[in-house]
Parts: C-alpha cells; structure tokens; sequence
C-alpha cells in the first residue's frame, strides 16, 4: 500500500474498528448547523437591498425601508442602524400635529426646559424671540417697528407683557413684615416699605434689596404692593405684601428673604406655602398672576374700551371671597366713568392704586382692530380721590377657583357661531374677573414730564391671553424688550439692572462677550483699532479699574450712589454758580449714575468714555492727537510666522501621509494662537483714567439716538471722586464724551439721575 | 434732566414751591379738554414756525382749527392764530379765556409723609381758527378780525 491514494487522504490513518453512534451522530449534527449558518449569513459585503437580484431593486429602497419586501426590513433597518446613518423617521403629518391633544403635548415639552409667558404663541408668531433669564421673552416686533413703538409711546399706546416679573407674596404680622425689611433694604435710597404714603395699599412703591449678609451689596429692585385691608386669622390681623422681582434676580432675592424672616430653605414651586417661626408665610403667585404694562397717552383710552365694569355679584369665586364690602362695585363705578373722561394716565395721583371688577373682554371684543382715542368731554369732572378697596385677587381662593369658572374659548367661538345674526353681541353673561391697575406716572421732573406715562394692570392668569387680544384689538401697539430698553433710555433712567449687582455684572458680561464675538467675527481690516483710538477697554465696562484710578487703594466691591439727598445735593452743585457750597461726603468706591446729553450733533454708543474738560475745549470741541498701533508689527510678525508654521506642519502631515502614518492637528497651539492675537487686538487695560489726552470719569452704558430730544445721548456712571476735580474746574456740568470709534470729543452736559 | 420750567407756570410767590424738607414738589400734567387732529396744544418748547408748518397742512383739510394754549404760552399762542388769519385772508378767530386748574403733587421724601397735593389756577386760552366765507354773510359770529 502507497502512503496516499489517488485522493490524497492519508491512507496511514487508521480508522476505528468501531463506532460509537450517538457521538458520531451529535459530531456531524454540529457540522450540519455549522454548515447551515454559513449558508444563511453571508460572508459578502452588500447591504440588504442589494442583495436582492435586479429586477426587484428598486431606486429609492436606500432611503425609503418600505419599498424593500418586508423579510428584509428588519436587516435593512439593522445594517442602516449600524452603519451610522439611522434611517430617517418620517415625520408625522401636519395634520396630525396640529391636533389639540398633540399640540398641548409638544407645547408642554417644550416649556419644560424654559418658562413660556402665557401669550407666548401669540409673541412667536409676531416676534424675535431671545431667551432671557430663564424665559423666552419677545425682544421686538417682526415688522421694522422701532420708530412705530416709540411714537406709540409718545402718541398712542404701547403695550407690553411684563409677567416675566415673578409676583412673591409675604403674610403676617404688619411689624413683622417691616423689622425684617429693615434688614435688608436702605433708608437713605428713599421710601421704604413700612412709610405712610405705601401703608394703606393705595400707591404701588418701589425698593432696592440689599443682601442679609453683606448691607453694602445690592440684589435689584423691586416693586412692592399692600394688600390695603388687614385679614382677621386666628386672632390676628395678617398683613398680605406683593414684590414683584425681576427675573434676573428672583432666586438671589428670595433666597435673602428666606434668611432674613426665617423661613426654611425649600424651593418655592407656586402652590406651597413656606412657614416661619414668626407665623409669617411665603408663597409664589408666579402661576396665577400676569401683569402686563401700557404706556403712552391713549393707554387710558384703550382701557376704557376694552373693559366693562362687572355690575353682579353672582359669580362663584365672589361668594368665596369673604372680605368684599358689598359697595365695592358701586363705589368703583363713579370713578371709573371719571377715567373715561381724563385725557392721560398722567393726569391722574401717581402710583395710585385701582381695584377692578370687569367682564370677560371677549364679549366684547371690537369687530376689527379698532383704535381706541379719548372721548372728548366738555365738561371736565372735578379730580377725585381714588377710593381704596381690597381686590378679590389678593385672595388665593379665588384665584384658584378663577380658573375653573373660565369659559373656554371654543365655547365662546360656538356660541359666536350659533347667533342668529352674525357678528351681533353675544347674549350670556360674561364672566367677571378681578384686575388691579396701577397708574405709572413716568417722567416728572423735565420739559418731557408725563412720558411713559400709562398703566400696568395685574390679571389672573389664566386671562392673560383674552385681555391681551382685546388690548391688541382696540389699538395698543405690542412692544417687547427693547421697548423696555428704548422707554427707559429716553426717559433717561438708570439702567434696570446696576453694575453693582450680581445681575447687573452677569447682563453687562453677556453684552461685552457678544460685543468681542462680534468684534473678532469681522475680518482684520475691517475692524476697529482701538488702540490707534487710545481707548484701553473698548468693548466692556472696566468699573474696578476705573474706581481704583480715581482714588489710592484698588478697588475690589464698589456700589452705585442711591441716596437721594446726596444725588440731589450734587446736582445741585454742579448746576449752580455759587462758589461756596460744599459737595457732599461720598464714599470712595461709589458710581454716581449720570445722563449727558450732547450739546451738538453727532452719535453717542455703548461704552463711550466721559472725561474732563479743559478751558480751551469750549472754543473748540478736541481731536485725540494721532497715535500708532504698538501692538500692529507685532501682529503682523505673529501672524507671519503662524502661516509658515502652518505651512511646514503641512509639509509634515504630507510626507507622513506618504509613509501610512497620521499626525494629529496640534489644536493647542492652534487656540494659544488665536488667544494670544486677539490679546494684541484688545489688549487688557493697564489704565482707564490717563489712558488719553483728557482724563476720563466714567463710561456710557447705553448710548443712542433719543428721539424724544432729537439728539444722541448717553446713560451711564462716573466714579464718584472725578467730582471733586469736576467742580474745582468750574466748568460746570459740562463734559467730553468721545465715542470708541473715534478721535473726536464732544461737549456734554452732565445730569445726575436722581429717580 | 434739568428742572426747567413746564410749559406752563404761575406766579411762583403765590405758591409754595419748596413746601417742606418731607416733600418733594413734582407738576402734574395738565388735563387736556379736547384731542383731535385739529386740535393744538402750543407749549413754550415748540417753534412757532413748526406750528405754523402743521396749521398750513391742516388748513387744507379741517374747517377749523382749535389752539389751546396756557399761561407763558398764551402769548404764543396769539401770536400763531394771528400769523394764521394773516396768511389766510377768510380765516377768523373766535377766542375764549378760562382758568384752568392745575395739579402738583408733593411727593413724601420721608415715611412719615403722605403723598399731598397742591392746586392751583392758571388762566388759559382757545382760539377757534376759522373760515369765515365772505360771500356768505354771517354776522352770529362774534369775530376778532386782524387780517
């Protein structure tokens, strides 16, 4: 025997005499399933669908899993999956979105991660919308409107929601409430909460909160309101307080009220009540109140159309508000009939208070988009005294039943729909809904006196949207943030939030980092060389260096002056002649906030400097003597050798790329690049006060066109000891101001604000 | 902002200006009796000849125009309704002299102060600027003609 045959198998190997079934049998029934799965897994690479034989292959199978048979699906979904490139899910139609339950389910989704206003779908679709301060809030109008909302501010009525502004509600004992804001608010800044005019709940005041911890440092300020009758609660009568904070600031306020009274370190979520020791009790009114702000002279106008007074008690939730006199409604009849005959809210006692009882304003809602305008009236009404009445709204009973008692709007569209004539006035009842209007009396210590003017009106929330239609629909103009922004520039008022607070640094960082970003967006010889200008900080607020300049020590916390006899006593000063007075004691780390209008023509921008004048300047406005860039060769020879550097990495990568081998992106060097030329276009700021040909004093927060003055002007602070050197010079309140983009100082005149 | 003097004003020794060291004195606006399109309200602030811009456009279109004016702008207000009647030849004045009643508002610098108010009266004039056609003879109109 040959060792192999013709087979080639070894013909050597012995086989066994015998087999033992069973395990010859388990063996090949092994090979059989190994055999079977190589079948049906095959080794090619080829996705599902081209494994199909060609006449079954269809064009769009990639993409679309359903022209593919359904065995295949699965695996065409699986393959896809792991591939990277999940297949695309259709979305489901329009009509299925739009659906009201589908719709109230995405609405709900995506409040979760923002606080929407309740008008918000309203805002959305007429608005930029901008997130701020935890809230998607309307920043302006689509339309090119700017123009239109001022006029409406001088002319007509604009109308904003402000119900950002979250609404804390403090109760208990009157003396309580008081010793504890006494802690944490400042007497010198002006009225506090416990004074005599606020007491009774018939004017709306306004306070700055100052931390528990630390009395010099400021949080914001807030608008506060008495509830004007005492509630009798287990033998004792409790006092109900309103603050309204902005957003901003919310949690650090109420975060110091939680210290200051005592009560324990739960998060407010709305519904719950937080109890102290001193039986005093927190609650947030964020969810049942809205408030929402006119301005303009027409404001009256358009509410004296829009809301009807309610003349019946037979509504539910009035049955449940105990403390209503019963002559409420008739007292409040008389009055409001004397609103509709005033020309302006201006005209009107300021800050008063005004309780309403109205009817559903969807009854009657102007058939078009009326303009509402004052009825003339021949004879004028002689003034009357506001009356002051507790509002059912103070009363958390009946704003939780407010809700329940609301006709739906479906409701009101059928109703609408089955009247035997169309477009006649429905029949029903409306529902009443208690309001509160508060007079703003705007400017009042100028030749603009009464601009701003108009009301803010405090409403159930769960009215919010029918009132703001009906607002809308008889001719108030709906504003946004800028608004806000654009009133209190031309009414020249300090800035809402203050740079010496938390809120106000955060505000102030935000818009010099979108400044930069959109600085160092601009190509290199398109953007402004600041230091051929000699402005050292061009694009931020330099407060700390500035303060520390004007005085020997360097400053770490610094605050705005708000004590009013001390504003007063310097504005005093820098408007009279008389040589003897004495400016008053300011402390050394202070701002003094301050608005300069400009004497002449020509623009005033964010972060302009102000400086002090010298005696040949008001012959002539200066020009900063010309000035060469330092920092420009360095520059080009950075960015010289940064590009050769790039180039020979390159050649690099190439030649590595040639022997299979990778180099990664150094991205280090790449970012210290950047960083460090950007540190050459801004470089930080050494010195604010001597960094030019005149010294500086301050900056312009918010500059700008005012059309009110038909002239730029500027809001901002200057350090409080660059006073001193201001009076000695005599010059008055005059003083330079010089845009960063420019070489050219202009004449200003300098005014303290004092409100 | 300066604490310029409001359109109108009296006789300041009459008044209390600085009332006490609990109160800030702050001016009211004055109501306004009628608003419309030919309604003007002439303040010491505004150019006359800006005023005089806007009564030439309402001419064309109003049969009359209304001139409200109050206290130092009374004089102003004259010297507009007369401007008018100067240039346009058919047009006559009809005036009315009232007082009107003004409001300040003495605010509490102290918390021991109320809000308080402070009233005052100040003469104030209308003059109805109208066209008076001579064709039509109408003699029921007391008139001031100076054109």
């Amino acid at each position: 025997m040959s060792d192999t045959n013709e087979d080639g198998l070894n013909v050597n190997m012995r086989l066994p005499t015998s087999l033992t079934m069973s395990k010859f049998a388990v063996a090949r029934g092994r090979e059989i399933q190994i055999m079977k799965n190589a079948l049906a897994t095959s080794t090619c690479v080829k996705l599902a669908f081209q494994k199909l034989p060609k006449h079954m292959r269809r064009r769009t199978m990639s993409h679309n899993v359903k022209r593919l048979p359904r065995r295949l699906r699965q695996i065409h979904l699986s393959q896809m999956k792991k591939s990277g490139l999940p297949p695309k899910q259709k979305r489901p139609s329009r009509k299925y979105r739009r659906r009201p339950r589908n719709l109230m389910d995405e609405y709900v989704r995506r409040q979760r991660r923002i606080n929407w206003l309740n008008t918000h779908i309203w805002h959305a679709k007429r608005f930029h919308m901008v997130e701020k301060w935890g809230y998607k809030l309307p920043y302006r109008p689509c339309d090119k409107a700017f123009r239109a909302c001022y006029r409406a501010t001088t002319k007509h009525c604009l109308i904003q929601d402000i119900s950002y502004y979250r609404c804390v509600e403090i109760s208990g004992l009157y003396e309580k409430i008081i010793e504890g804001f006494k802690k944490i608010t400042d007497p010198t800044t002006g009225l506090s909460v416990g004074a005599n005019a606020y007491k009774n709940g018939a004017r709306e005041g306004r306070i700055m909160l100052y931390q528990i911890d630390n009395p010099s440092k400021a949080i914001g300020e807030v608008n506060f309101l008495w509830r004007p009758i005492k509630v009798k609660f287990l033998n004792q009568s409790v006092s109900y307080l309103w603050l309204w904070l902005h957003p901003s600031f919310h949690s650090e306020a109420v975060r110091t009220i939680k210290k200051c009274f005592g009560f324990p370190d739960v998060t407010l979520d709305g519904v719950q009540t937080l109890k102290s020791s001193d039986n005093l009790q927190l609650r947030e009114n964020m969810y049942d109140l809205n408030r929402f702000r006119l301005t303009g002279p027409l404001s009256n106008a358009v509410l004296s159309h829009a809301f009807q007074l309610s003349e019946k008690h037979t509504v539910d939730w009035l049955k449940n508000f105990e403390n209503l006199p019963g002559e409420h409604l008739s007292k409040m009849k008389p009055y409001w009939e004397y609103l509709k005959s005033i020309s302006d809210a201006s005209v009107l006692p300021p800050h008063f208070v005004l309780p309403l009882i109205i009817l559903d304003p969807r009854y009657n809602f102007p058939k078009t988009k009326t303009k509402a305008l004052t009825t003339a009236s021949d004879s004028l009404m002689p003034l009357q005294d506001p009356v002051i009445t507790d509002s059912p709204l103070w009363s958390f009973n009946v704003r939780c039943l407010l809700p329940h008692s609301k006709v739906s709007n479906a409701k009101i569209a059928e109703m609408r729909q089955n009247l035997l004539v169309p477009g006649s006035d429905l029949q029903l009842p409306p529902e009443a809904i208690p309001i509160i209007l508060l007079q703003r009396p705007g400017v009042r210590y100028s030749q603009y006196n009464g601009y701003g003017s108009g009301w803010d009106i405090i409403i159930p929330a769960t009215y919010a949207q029918p009132i703001w239609l009906s607002l809308v629909m008889w001719g108030a103009r709906p504003g946004g943030l800028r608004e806000t922004e654009s009133i209190g520039f031309e009414a020249s008022q300090e800035p809402n939030l203050s740079p010496d607070t938390t809120a106000g640094v955060e505000e102030e960082l935000l818009m010099s980092n979108k400044c930069k970003e959109d600085f160092f967006k601009l190509p290199p010889n398109k953007r402004t060389n600041y230091n051929k200008f000699k402005i050292t900080s061009p694009l931020e607020f330099n407060w700390k260096l500035l303060l520390s300049e004007w005085q020997s020590s360097p400053v770490e916390e610094f605050t705005v002056l708000r004590d009013r006899n001390k504003l007063r006593q310097i504005q005093e000063m820098l408007k009279s002649s008389h040589k003897n007075r004495q400016l008053p004691q300011l402390a050394e780390n202070q701002l003094v906030p301050v608005a300069i209008n400009l004497s002449k023509k020509g623009p005033c921008h964010n972060f302009a400097i102000i400086c002090l004048p010298q005696e040949k300047d008001f012959a002539k406005e200066p020009l900063e003597p010309n000035c060469s860039d330092p920092n420009a060769a360095l520059r080009k020879k950075m960015r010289k050798d940064h590009k050769s550097l790039l180039k020979r990495l390159r050649r690099r990568r190439i030649r590595a790329k040639r022997k299979n081998k990778i180099i990664p992106l150094d991205k280090e060097m790449l970012k210290n690049y950047t960083s460090q030329m950007r540190k050459l276009w801004l470089p930080e700021a050494k010195t604010v006060r001597h960094s030019c040909s005149r010294e500086v004093i301050g900056y312009v927060k918010q500059g700008g066109f005012s059309f009110l003055l038909s002239k730029s002007k500027g809001v901002g602070y200057i350090a409080s000891q660059s006073l001193q050197k201001l009076v000695l010079q005599k010059f008055k309140n005059k003083v330079l101001i010089r845009n960063t983009n420019s070489k050219q100082y202009k004449l200003g005149i300098l005014d303290v604000i004092i409100d | 902002m300066s604490e310029s003097r409001p359109n109108a004003e009296p006789n300041p020794s009459k008044h209390n200006r600085r009332p006490s060291k609990d109160h800030v004195l702050r001016k009211r606006q004055p109501n306004k009796p009628e608003r419309g399109d030919n309604v003007l309200y002439i303040s010491t602030k505004t150019d006359i000849k800006a005023h005089m811009a806007k009564c030439n456009k309402l001419i064309s279109n109003e049969n009359e125009i209304i001139i409200y004016c109050l206290g130092a702008a009374i004089q102003r207000g004259i010297l507009l309704a007369l401007r008018i009647c100067e240039e346009h030849v058919t047009y006559k004045i009809d005036t009315n002299t009232f007082s009107t009643e003004l409001t300040d508002d003495l605010e509490p610098a102290t918390d021991n102060a109320d809000y308080e108010i402070q009233k005052r009266f100040n003469s104030a004039l209308r003059i109805r600027v109208f066209c008076s056609n001579p064709s039509e003879d109408n003699p029921a109109k007391e008139s001031n003609s100076n054109g």
